[in-house]
């Protein structure tokens, strides 16, 4: 519908698709409270966020969730019709891969800790901060290559930044607790924790970009593009390399 | 001209250099993109803490390049400290220079002159009854400094004074955490495991070194829930903490619930099943028993020139129920036994057993007939110990942190500078207005009173 509108400019499919952008997310979180009572049906009892198939499901939903609340009505419109397919895609990989178990299964001692939602809500939703960054930033280079004024594109990708940034180093802290509470350290150089913090480092550089040059510029945009391949890195490709965090 | 020519002097001097390179924002982004780098590195490379060993001939050419590099051990390299020492370096040096800059001039920093961000005014009003409404209308919103110089007037507001100290804690924090992290070479990590019942008094650091605790640590009792698929549910080691022979404190420990004594905290990290056997060997008319044999154990047989060493014990092995492997060395060959506690049950069950399986036939090699009377499982728990004198310090450099962040990012600064030139008759207002250092369209109210005092629109 977004497409549509942004070909054809009519208001009415703008809206169509915003209505389901609204009614999907909140039957997504209709669907993620309902697998977290189910857990509690079974005699399990825990948040859906402790393996790979609830991660996707949340990453996709916390997606929707930060686009809806970033965006306004004409970059709203312009930019959903990125953010849907990526969303759609995770939902997809998630429900359709044969490698992925959906079913809801009881939690490992290691994992049995209230830091577990915490922990997980906040990276998540400073990962979809960073995704909407560089939604934003591949926005801004489009509309400065066709000399157009990118400067309300420039505000949302700082903000997307910093509420990323925010939440992501949120996280980080939420980690580091659990991890001196379980394994007695803080830090351990474990893939995953060196990766988390190479993306927090590439949005800490990102945003003295910003201070540098006193506004939204092209390298900002450059380096939210980049930083979504580290912040895919993170979530995805540390899988392949062996540590605690590991969902294979 | 003298002072200019001695500044001039100053900012070319090598020392100065380097200071605006510290100093810099450019080298800041610089190395934090250094330090992305090296710690990519860090995930593709495998890391072996302390490098290669010596006497590696045989590793090949390549692993000893990165070796010699040290990108086997990134994070104990000279150059990875180096780039953090110099990160360091540069944080205090912009937080040197900001602070040099925000607080100059007593207070009141120099108005940003710019076309683009100025607004300018002329009245002919005398300025003692402009400078009171001015004043009286800046200071609804900010906290206003006046000060005097010669023929003109800088009015100074500011909001959010907060907001501009977050840099400062932003950055000192980092600091704190490194400081933080420093101190964690005073501490250590090390793990031990206990069977149960049984007391220790030594801890094995990261490098294998022994490490003594001062006091004794006995495992009182282990205690495992499964769930319905054999996946471990809950685990729990019941643990006596001895000083001078005595029990000083008793606890049960459990994952992610950690338990401290004499200012050294231990932690939960695994188990192991222990297994024993409880067997009979008889040679003709003699009867030998071994009690409690452990896998890896000498099975006593009182005969010359055989030796048997019990491999392997399971309380249901080959789902064939209690059964035990026993590795037989006698003058003439090597010989694997299974021996099963319900042997007969087994064979009645598979007829010709022997004959298809020798190595279940349990008087296989004579004159030796060994029997399985009892499996008796226990368990040995794994134990994380450790100190660390830097987590407090970490903790609050990251609570700083955290408070700095969200008042960077949620506290808007805002100030505003209007200065009055006077030049003979007529006076001239310029009034400059920023938030979070860039240019903001003046306040609405102010402008409408200098609108009012210079009876035109700029």
């Amino acid at each position: 519908m977004l497409l549509i509108h942004t070909s054809t400019q009519r208001r009415l499919w703008a809206s169509i698709g915003l209505s389901l952008c609204f009614v999907g997310l909140g039957l997504h979180s209709a669907g993620l409270a309902v697998r977290w009572l189910e857990s509690y049906h079974l005699g399990i009892g825990h948040a859906p966020l402790s393996n790979f198939y609830e991660s996707l499901v949340f990453f996709a939903w916390a997606i929707m969730l930060i686009y809806l609340i970033l965006t306004r009505r004409q970059v709203r419109n312009t930019v959903g019709v990125f953010v849907m397919p990526f969303s759609f895609l995770l939902m997809a990989y998630a429900s359709f891969s044969p490698a992925i178990d959906s079913q809801i299964k009881p939690l490992i001692p290691a994992l049995k800790s209230n830091w577990l939602i915490t922990h997980v809500i906040t990276c998540f939703l400073g990962y979809a901060g960073f995704f909407m960054a560089s939604c934003f930033g591949t926005f801004y280079l489009y509309k400065e290559r066709n000399g157009s004024d990118a400067s309300q594109i420039g505000i949302r990708l700082y903000q997307s930044i910093a509420v990323g940034f925010i939440l992501f180093t949120i996280g980080i802290i939420t980690g580091s607790v659990w991890a001196h509470m379980a394994w007695g350290r803080y830090w351990g150089w474990d893939p995953k924790e060196t990766w988390a913090l190479i993306t927090w480092l590439i949005y800490a550089a990102c945003l003295h970009v910003r201070l540098k040059h006193q506004v939204v510029n092209r390298r900002m945009a450059v380096i939210s593009i980049i930083g979504l391949a580290s912040v895919l890195f993170t979530y995805f490709g540390v899988n392949y390399l062996p540590g605690l965090h590991s969902y294979f | 001209m003298l002072n200019s020519n001695r500044d001039t002097g100053r900012k070319t001097t090598i020392l100065y250099r380097l200071w605006e390179i510290l100093s810099s924002l450019k080298t800041a982004i610089v190395l934090l993109f250094c330090l992305v780098a090296a710690s990519i590195l860090s995930t593709l490379i495998p890391q072996l803490a302390g490098g290669l060993s010596d006497g590696t001939d045989n590793i090949p050419l390549i692993r000893r390049i990165l070796s010699d590099l040290k990108l086997t051990d990134v994070y104990h390299s000279f150059w990875y400290i180096g780039l953090a020492f110099l990160l360091c370096v540069n944080l205090t040096a912009c937080m040197i220079r900001s602070a040099r800059r925000a607080f100059r001039h007593h207070g009141i920093p120099s108005m940003p002159l710019s076309p683009m961000k100025e607004t300018t005014f002329t009245t002919s009003e005398d300025l003692h009854e402009v400078l009171p409404r001015l004043k009286e209308t800046v200071n609804k919103r900010f906290m206003v400094r006046v000060r005097e110089d010669h023929d003109s007037w800088l009015m100074y507001g500011e909001k959010g004074f907060l907001r501009r100290l977050a840099p400062f804690i932003i950055h000192g924090s980092i600091l704190v955490i490194i400081a933080g992290v420093a101190l964690g070479v005073y501490g250590f990590n090390a793990t031990v495991e206990i069977p149960e019942g049984e007391t220790i008094e030594t801890v094995v650091l990261k490098n294998g070194e022994p490490k003594t605790l001062g006091f004794q640590v006995r495992c009182d009792q282990f205690r495992v829930e499964h769930y319905e698929n054999g996946m471990p549910k809950d685990f729990c080691s019941l643990l006596s903490f001895f000083e001078d022979n005595q029990v000083a404190l008793q606890v049960p420990l459990r994952v992610n619930h950690p338990v401290s004594f004499h200012d050294i905290r231990f932690y939960q990290s695994g188990y192991s099943p222990m297994s024993s056997a409880w067997i009979t060997i008889s040679m003709g008319n003699e009867i030998l028993e071994a009690e409690a044999v452990k896998p890896g154990e000498i099975i006593p047989l009182n005969k010359a020139g055989f030796i048997a060493r019990l491999k392997r014990v399971d309380q249901n092995l080959m789902k064939l129920g209690p059964g035990i492997q026993i590795t037989l060395e006698t003058p003439e060959r090597l010989q694997q036994l299974w021996v099963f506690k319900d042997i007969e049950h087994i064979q009645a069950h598979i007829p010709d057993l022997f004959a298809k399986v020798p190595a279940f036939n349990p008087g296989l090699v004579k004159p030796f007939t060994f029997s399985l009377n009892k499996v008796e499982t226990s368990y040995i728990t794994g134990l994380t110990a450790s100190r660390d004198p830097g987590v407090p310090v970490v903790a609050a450099g990251a609570i700083f942190f955290l408070v700095g962040i969200i008042l960077i990012f949620t506290i808007p600064c805002q100030r505003i500078w209007i200065r009055i030139d006077s030049h003979g008759l007529s006076r001239k207002i310029s009034i400059v207005q920023q938030r979070n250092d860039l240019p903001h369209k003046p306040d609405k109210q102010i402008m409408n009173v200098l609108y009012d005092t210079s009876k035109e629109k700029p």
